[in-house]
């Protein structure tokens, strides 16, 4: 499990499970993510990253995933 | 009652299907079974037919999913589903069970244009109250890309092949949702795997009626329509907005269009990343593609035609608007 911190987020990827197709490179509307050499997705510019949930949501095999460090109140969502 | 994208992000129902299944790299369906999955709050059980749902998720001894869970045929789906649905009504009848609980029931379009329409069609006439859900990858793409009754006109498939005296399948693809919307239930509705909030908010519509519901969801397949694997969301994308597959959703027999693309794409735009599209681009078959293109124009009018009474329902926002951590910490800020 990979995981790439930024502020109260991290993006938790899974190598194991990723099978390659890239549907998340080209979801991402800021070009966080990129496919390296072994055809696994990384994020190579978490910087960029606005955490909005489109690769987990997109991803077919459940290898990536947008996670709080800690939770928000109920109250204030 | 938390919201969609809330819902979505819900531990509990994150976990009801699970990924290491043996789907094909960039396959539309688990985007699809996911996003319908998580939309739904009340506890869920789901039926399959047979196709590739069934097979790639449920290798012996392995399974991709955490919830209740039947296969029976590749026919019956439908059947299967109003049957456990009348058994969940018996035992709440008499008292043993006290929850709300929701039954989907998955097919290809296989197993529901062609091998389960009449299950499908016996079930709808009965009114249980369960969703069906078709993914439409507009092939029988579990065995090998054999033409079924979804597969458009001119699409090139190992029982449809292209030569020189044949142009892929030579028919027209049936209309599987105004067939469904014929049967006067409350909720039918397209969609597609490109707008996934699109998609929840008609799941959840769907679940929310007292009586059977319908969803048509176009979902890609990289090796039987034959483009690159990343690019399984786009052509989806252009499939809606060349209005191949347009968006819109039936409630108590009135039509409703969720979506009009504000410049037209077309139709070669849908056509010409897939590779079963390929030989319409050879020299001497721009016939064919006008034809192609007259058919959509053709069946886009009579959408209009039937939906001009309703305006146009908003078109839920564009996904990147949503949960996004700048808004969650304004609101911070705002109390």
């Amino acid at each position: 499990m990979n995981r790439y911190a930024q502020g109260n987020f991290f993006l938790a990827i899974e190598p194991r499970r990723c099978k390659g197709c890239g549907v998340c490179v080209q979801s991402c509307p800021q070009g966080v993510l990129a496919l390296n050499g072994e055809g696994k997705v990384e994020a190579h510019e978490i910087a960029r990253c606005v955490f909005c949930g489109l690769c987990e949501r997109r991803c077919p095999d459940f290898a990536i995933s947008v996670h709080k460090e800690r939770a928000i109140q109920p109250s204030l969502v | 009652m938390p919201n969609t994208k809330e819902l979505a992000r819900h531990e509990e129902v994150q976990k009801r299907f699970t990924g290491a299944h043996a789907l094909c790299a960039g396959c539309g369906i688990p985007i699809c079974v996911r996003t319908i999955l998580n939309a739904i709050e009340e506890p869920v059980v789901a039926i399959n037919a047979t196709g590739c749902l069934e097979v790639a998720t449920t290798r012996y001894p392995t399974t991709a999913w955490n919830i209740p869970w039947i296969h029976v045929a590749f026919e019956n789906a439908a059947a299967v589903a109003s049957g456990v649905e009348t058994a969940y009504r018996a035992l709440r009848r008499r008292g043993k069970v006290s929850q709300e609980i929701r039954f989907v029931a998955f097919g290809g379009d296989g197993g529901t244009y062609d091998i389960g329409l009449q299950a499908l069609s016996g079930a709808l006439e009965r009114g249980h109250r369960f969703l069906y859900v078709c993914y439409d990858n507009e092939a029988y793409m579990n065995t090998g890309n054999q033409r079924s009754g979804a597969t458009p006109f001119a699409a090139q498939t190992s029982t449809a092949p292209v030569g020189e005296r044949s142009f892929g399948k030579s028919q027209r693809r049936k209309d599987l949702t105004e067939i469904v919307a014929a049967h006067h239930v409350p909720y039918v509705a397209q969609a597609s795997i490109s707008d996934w909030y699109d998609l929840a908010v008609k799941v959840r519509k769907a679940v929310s009626v007292d009586g059977p519901a319908f969803l048509n969801v176009l979902s890609t397949c990289p090796r039987g329509w034959g483009h690159p694997s990343d690019q399984s969301i786009k052509i989806a994308r252009l499939g809606v907005e060349t209005c191949y597959w347009p968006l819109y959703e039936i409630i108590e027999g009135r039509w409703q269009l969720n979506y009009i693309p504000e410049e037209r794409l077309p139709i070669t735009e849908w056509l010409r990343p897939q590779r079963r599209f390929a030989h319409l681009f050879e020299p001497g078959k721009e016939a064919l593609l006008a034809q192609i293109q007259r058919q959509v124009d053709a069946d886009w009018e009579k959408l209009l035609r039937r939906c001009e009474d309703l305006p146009p329902a908003p078109f839920p926002k564009r996904e990147w608007e949503f949960s996004s951590p700048v808004g969650e910490r304004q609101r911070e800020i705002w109390r």
